[in-house]
């Protein structure tokens, strides 16, 4: 079973909000302009051969996703998401917050956290990101955070065991893939 | 920490069309390893790694089901090193490549 993201989580980015109002706008349709394909321009324009719209009734899903959309307009969610990590970027760059905490209570959450990662033998880090924004079946569809203001203290604890476990595993099939693994090796000698 | 190759995240998002939720999640927790390349919950891909040269690591990161394989090459003599990214791609994708 894997996390999902929550809908009603946290306030979204004023940017991160933006980012979405146009690329809902533009999968939904409803934008009217013309981009830059390659060489040709594409129309957006509901029903056009090549648009948003065609593009969505042509697949399973009712939203298309994201890169569909990246890919013949040259603004947007994608392109920021593109170049944010193209740019080399050396900042942290995290998920919404989530609900809100008074300060007691986020200071209460991030010592826990530290102290149960360091008696896990890990380091601890910042509580931001995923530990916010993702709801766990595992926790009764509660994040992290709030299965730990809840108490649910080894709850959250075993949840970071299973999410270890699964990334150990995911080492493992790569370890027992020697055509995926040649093909890692070689991707690593080219960016040597 | 500056990183080197995110082609990777590209490729994964021309590939897989995530939706756009997906790909921030996927994109914040790839961002935080410029500082933090032992991220939550990332392992250590000893087979893959040439220590003291370089640690590759893998997470399948919460909430996505996908998977990231990074390298963390250190730089001798400086504070910090670099982060290459080798993959990203949902599980169970590796022939895809």
């Amino acid at each position: 079973m894997t996390g999902v993201v929550g809908p009603s989580n946290g306030l979204l980015l004023e940017s991160e909000a933006l980012d979405q109002e146009v690329y809902q706008k533009a999968v939904g349709g409803h934008l009217e302009v013309s981009v830059v394909k390659g060489q040709d321009k594409v129309s957006l324009l509901p029903g056009a051969p090549g648009t948003a719209q065609a593009r969505r009734t042509s697949r399973r899903s009712s939203v298309p996703p994201v890169a569909t959309w990246c890919r013949s307009i040259r603004c947007g969610a994608q392109g920021r998401l593109i170049t944010r990590l193209g740019d080399k970027m050396k900042t942290s760059l995290d998920l919404p917050p989530g609900p809100s905490l008074t300060p007691e209570e986020a200071q209460r959450v991030e010592a826990g956290i530290s102290q149960m990662l360091e008696s896990m033998g890990r380091r601890p880090e910042p509580v931001t990101g995923w530990w916010y924004s993702v709801q766990f079946p595992e926790l009764g569809d509660t994040t992290i955070v709030e299965a730990w203001l809840h108490g649910d203290h080894d709850g959250v604890r075993q949840l970071v065991e299973l999410l270890h476990a699964r990334s150990r595993a995911s080492a493992e099939r790569v370890a027992q893939d020697p055509a995926f693994m040649e093909f890692l090796r070689d991707r690593m000698a080219r960016l040597a | 920490m500056p990183f080197g190759s995110v082609d990777a995240f590209r490729d994964w998002v021309g590939r897989d069309d995530p939706s756009y939720r997906e790909a921030r999640l996927v994109e914040a927790w790839i961002a935080q390893l410029g500082d933090r390349p032992w991220a939550e919950p990332s392992e250590p891909a000893p087979e893959m790694s040439n220590q003291p040269e370089y640690e590759v690591r893998t997470a399948v990161l919460p909430g996505s089901g996908v998977e990231v394989i990074y390298r963390h090459t250190y730089n001798p003599g400086a504070s910090a090193g670099t982060v290459d990214l080798i993959w990203v791609g949902r599980i169970g994708t590796h022939g895809d490549h």
